[in-house]
């Protein structure tokens, strides 16, 4: 963790913005929600955490190649397209877009998985996919939230 | 509606104050004064940069004279701060003091308002009302009653114990009235006392003592307020006397019955050790306890409980026979003229806080159990022991435990700070051991506390900044096997740190008393929103309450440490002297009375009443109204079927004109 | 009792022996799930990180399509699942320029929401809704001799307590202690097992999986109870890595619904038991009665 929660919510209040979207930090938070029910002053830092990685999102400044980022995105876009997430093959994308030499040191849990028939290689995916695109499509008007840019 | 007055009489002076930059910043108050100038029976009207100094003052007392004015309004600041004043220049200028009305101007207008045009409309508006109102005004009296000389004072700790100390040293007679079976309250239980270091028993002991010796003091341990009637320098106190079930007459505290008790040994936590002994159920609170009076807890006692016990306690004190099976609660009645409430405070539950572990791991301790342990009178003789029984070689303070937390109390208790380097010192003088204190902020403003301050850290007690977020028992390294685990981040050095420790020390925080809203009605004073009893002005009447002849002093008005609570103590017992030795107060007339002939005597004001001022007269049938109770609220008035009760202050034609006068367009 | 269910994707994926569980124990207490229909991913942490709005549009449409059903609770046994509906409600509550996205969206595909069904987790409709006494009732293998960690994990309990306490929930404990399993005291039961951290950033993440599991081994626990699906995956699925790292941390973690069909008699092939990585040894022998 280069910054701590504490600092982010110190260099934000700074107006540190690249500092604090180019940092690690946020996309660490896991969302326990351990700090928001522990803050003295009741700040709802895992809220602001998802705020800040949404904005880095947007502004596509969010650290090269780093894992957590891709992986929201890859969520983001099977949702869209099947409404449902197959985690198996979720986590195969995400190999292959942030560091597929992941796969081959992860193969022994693979193999776990078929064995304990666990690894699903058909897609889940809901019938009214159309009505589903349509909703999260209608949220489109306002010009601030745009696709999210591709990290260069 | 008649009045008493010939309309041709009135003569009106009116008066507006620029307040400086305050008023005359917002409002134009020469425009103002011009406007009044064209009503009816206003003889003179002024502005002036500040009414309420001398020469302000003096402007109203010479027009008085020089052009025969009767009637005065000043338009200003709020009737609190100086209503007060311009009665007394109207008095002075040779008028009955009620001849006046006061328009508030400031906090009604310019201080609220930016708008300048409108803002002086509405001062207009509001000086119009005044001075339709003045009219009507009559001449009136202000009442004396007289006041009772004894005080009660409530709660046994240092607070009430200096209260009770300064009057009965002034003479006057004092109740001293505690809960407890013996005063001293939390300072008794205080090793040593910052940032002096010196032995708290020996400051607090004597003052004891003195309590104890003083013939003007009638100590009432054991006892509670049950019931509070009256008014300032007239109160009658009801005090609920818990049976001790030992004849304070006759005890003289050998203690020879604790020794024959049939329990060998103590059984039960001991409330002065907090827990950390175990007394019998007949004991004495603690060594230096006053009164030296045992007493016999009804819950645990044999024979209280099931009538079934030896009763070796009795045959011990066969010769003076002390023990007293039979006695009974008493309810005794007291007449006092003021009160001084000193109920003090409670501990923070460290339970509240699950990470911080305690009641889950053995050796994480409050600071006022570990106050018990360093102290040689304390359950382990002054040793500080783990309950494992082993010496730590390593400790750790965790300050704002309940305090300065939205989730528990908001307040800073103001004495953890120093209370803890106390002991961190007195942990590194008794055990060597390595001491490191978690805070947020280091709150050391007190005389000689930064010094105290320094001097910790020069003794090398580690400081780290940051507020403590577990106390773990996991260990990731071998150092840490065994040990607590303080997890926190350092805020200085940026890095989140693991400390292991041996023992841990939850610095926590006051609260207000559990029943503090139950005793806030009992003496109908008011509570802050965190439950701190509160003072009349923040400033300027720091232990008054709202209610007249009652007095806050100590940690029931806030926290603060025991100098601070000494001095308020010093200024309540001051303030209720001055009540008694001028012997009266004087009451503002602007009280309701009954137009007997009017009343039909329906009895529906009298549940209305907060006060219980009014009641039936058994031989005419009509409702009356005790002045001296009576505090002016209305609402007896505009609760009367028949409009028989009116008030002084505020007849029907006073506040007629006055609505006319606001919404008069000029 | 009747329930609308949301099973959410893991149950249907990695943590199905979660839903392969709770069916058969809900049915043995009379528990009726009824299935939303064409329900959709709840979004988890994964989209809230990237578009709030769209989030709570998404998990909205699951809200609207469980009202439908008339049922009074919807359960969803899922902890990622029970936070984002309930946070969802949170903010359709607190946010009007949510509110109104998310209404114009329900609107536009002919859904209606309003506000009102409570969302809730298996653990607070069995202790709460069933009861212990009913659920002592079905014991019929009682867990005599096992010791058992109760591990909540973090989304459950935090932010939105509901049923039980943030920091120190008991309601598990109490459940577990009524099948006769011996609870150990276990205080890191609402720590982070790593969350999606294990995948993305395994240095950060399986240390968070390997302190849970070690310290169950200390203080002795035989089995880890979960509630969670990526709890259980991260708890059962990186020993191999996480023995290469730090030694071996040999304990089992399956569903506490897992437990509760095995006191309830039911048979082990039906319970999923058979998909963990690391398997539970048979149940100890139970004492001789006297």
């Amino acid at each position: 963790m280069e910054h701590s929660p504490r600092q982010i919510m110190a260099l934000v209040r700074a107006d540190f913005k690249d500092e604090v979207l180019r940092s690690r930090s946020i996309w660490l938070c896991a969302s326990c929600y351990a700090c928001t029910v522990e803050c003295p002053r009741e700040i709802r830092i895992t809220d602001i955490m998802y705020a800040l990685k949404q904005r880095a999102i947007l502004e596509g400044i969010y650290p090269k190649r780093f894992p957590i980022p891709i992986l929201a995105k890859e969520f983001f876009k099977m949702v869209h397209s099947k409404g449902r997430i197959t985690e198996t093959l979720l986590v195969m994308r995400l190999f292959l877009r942030a560091n597929w030499r992941a796969v081959l040191s992860s193969w022994r849990q693979g193999i776990g998985l078929i064995r304990t028939g666990r690894f699903v290689l058909r897609h889940e995916r809901i019938e009214n996919r159309a009505q589903l695109a349509g909703m999260l499509d209608s949220d489109l008007h306002d010009e601030r939230r745009i696709t999210p840019k591709e990290a260069a | 509606m008649k009045t008493n007055l010939t309309n041709g009489d009135i003569r009106i002076g009116f008066y507006i104050c620029h307040c400086g930059h305050n008023i005359g910043g917002v409002v134009d108050c020469t425009a103002v004064a011009h406007e009044i100038t064209g009503l009816p029976g206003v003889v003179v009207s002024r502005d002036y940069k500040y009414m309420c100094s001398d020469p302000g003052q003096e402007l109203i007392r010479n027009d008085i004279r020089e052009h025969a004015l009767n009637r005065i309004v000043v338009a200003s600041c709020s009737p609190l701060l100086h209503e007060h004043t311009f009665r007394n220049a109207v008095e002075a200028g040779g008028l009955n003091r009620y001849f006046f009305q006061m328009v508030n101007i400031r906090e009604h207008d310019s201080w609220v308002h930016t708008d300048h045009a409108k803002a002086t409309t509405k001062a207009v508006a509001l000086a119009r009302a005044a001075v339709l109102r003045v009219r009507f005004h009559r001449a009136l009296e202000t009442t004396r009653v007289a006041i009772h000389p004894d005080v009660l004072v409530v709660g046994g700790g240092i607070s009430g114990i200096h209260a009770a100390l300064t009057l009965a040293n002034a003479g006057k007679k004092v109740y001293l009235v505690e809960r407890d079976p013996s005063i001293g309250g939390h300072m008794a239980k205080f090793d040593k006392t910052f940032p002096t270091l010196d032995c708290a028993a020996c400051i607090l002991t004597p003052k004891m003592s003195a309590v104890r010796a003083n013939k003007n003091i009638k100590l009432w341990t054991y006892s509670e307020v049950a019931k509070v009637d009256g008014y300032v320098g007239n109160y009658t106190v009801t005090v609920r006397r818990k049976p001790r079930y030992v004849n304070e007459e006759l005890c003289i505290g050998c203690q020879e019955c604790i020794e024959a008790c049939v329990f060998k040994e103590g059984k039960y936590p001991d409330e002065f050790n907090v827990g950390l002994s175990k007394r019998k159920p007949i004991y004495i609170p603690f060594p230096q306890a006053v009164p030296q009076v045992v007493v016999i807890d009804p819950e645990r006692c044999l024979q209280l409980k099931s009538g079934r016990c030896k009763k070796t306690c009795v045959e011990a004190c066969a010769d003076r026979q002390a023990i007293d099976f039979t006695q009974k609660e008493e309810m005794a009645e007291i007449k006092v003229g003021n009160i001084i409430v000193a109920t003090g405070f409670k501990l923070f539950d460290a339970k509240r806080i699950p990470q911080y572990g305690y009641g889950l791991y053995p050796n994480v301790v409050t600071s006022i159990e570990l106050e018990r342990l360093v102290t040689s009178s304390g359950p382990t003789g002054g040793e500080i022991i783990m309950r494992d029984g082993r010496t730590p070689q390593s400790v750790a303070f965790v300050l704002c435990v309940g305090s300065r937390d939205f989730r528990t109390n908001r307040w800073c208790s103001r004495t953890c700070c120093m209370h803890s380097m106390k002991l961190a010192q007195l942990v590194r003088e008794h055990t060597g051991a390595d001491v490191t204190v978690f805070y947020l902020d280091i709150r050391a403003p007190g005389k000689g506390c930064e010094e105290f301050y320094d001097k910790s850290l020069k003794d090398g007690i580690q400081f780290v900044r940051g507020r403590v977020a577990e106390v773990t028992d996991w260990a990731l390294t071998p150092e840490e096997e065994g040990k607590l685990v303080i997890r926190a981040e350092d805020t200085l050095a940026g890095v989140v740190r693991r400390i292991p420790v041996d023992m841990i020390v939850l610095a926590v925080g006051m609260e207000p008393q559990a029943d503090s809203q139950a005793v806030r009605r009992l003496f109908n004073m008011s509570c802050g929103s965190e439950g701190w009893f509160l003072e009349k002005h923040p400033k300027l009447a720091p232990v008054s309450t709202f209610t007249d002849g009652v007095f806050i002093a100590g940690c029931c008005q806030g926290p603060k440490d025991i100098p601070d609570s000494i001095a308020q103590a010093g200024a309540a017992a001051a303030e209720a002297m001055a009540l008694i030795d001028r012997g009266y107060i004087e009451q503002e007339p602007n009280t309701a009375y009954v137009v007997e002939e009017d009343c039909s005597g329906c009895k529906s004001c009298l549940p209305l009443c907060p006060y219980t001022a009014i009641t039936l007269d058994g031989t005419t049938q009509k409702a009356t109204i005790n002045a001296a109770l009576c505090k002016g609220c209305g609402t007896c008035v505009a609760a009367c079927p028949s409009g028989s009760i009116r008030q002084h202050l505020f007849e029907d034609d006073e506040i007629f004109s006055e609505i006319e006068g606001v919404l008069t367009h000029a | 009792m009747k329930y609308a269910y949301f099973p959410g994707c893991s149950l249907k994926g990695l943590g199905r022996a979660y839903e392969e569980s709770l069916l058969p124990v809900m049915e043995k207490l009379g528990v009726e799930l009824v299935e939303l229909n064409d329900w959709n991913c709840c979004g988890a942490t994964a989209y809230m990180s990237v578009d709030e709005t769209k989030a709570c549009i998404l998990a909205a449409r699951n809200l609207a399509i469980a009202e439908k059903t008339g049922s009074r609770d919807l359960v969803t046994p899922c902890s990622a699942c029970y936070l984002v509906l309930n946070k969802t409600k949170h903010y359709l509550k607190d946010s009007p320029e949510i509110r109104g996205s998310v209404q114009r969206a329900l609107e536009g595909a002919g859904l209606r929401y309003s506000g009102e069904m409570p969302v809730r987790h298996p653990l607070d409709i069995l202790v709460h809704d069933v009861g212990l006494d009913v659920i002592r009732e079905k014991v019929v293998r009682p867990l005599t001799g096992l010791k058992v960690a109760p591990y909540y994990g973090c989304q459950v309990v935090r932010p939105y307590a509901t049923f039980d306490d943030a920091w120190n929930p008991t309601t598990m404990d109490r459940l577990l202690a009524t099948l006769g399993a011996e609870v150990v005291p276990y205080p890191l039961k609402t720590k982070c097992c790593g969350g999606s951290l294990t995948g993305t950033l395994p240095d950060t993440g399986l240390r968070l999986t390997y302190i849970l599991l070690k310290e169950a081994v200390r203080r002795g626990a035989d089995v880890i109870a979960t509630i969670c699906p990526l709890c259980q995956f991260n708890l059962d699925a990186y020993h191999d890595q996480l023995t290469r790292q730090w030694g071996p941390v040999p304990i089992p973690t399956v569903y506490f619904t897992q437990l509760m069909g095995l006191a309830f008699g039911l048979p082990e092939s039906q319970l999923g038991l058979r998909r963990n990585f690391v398997r539970m040894k048979p149940l100890p022998a139970l004492p001789a009665r006297a």
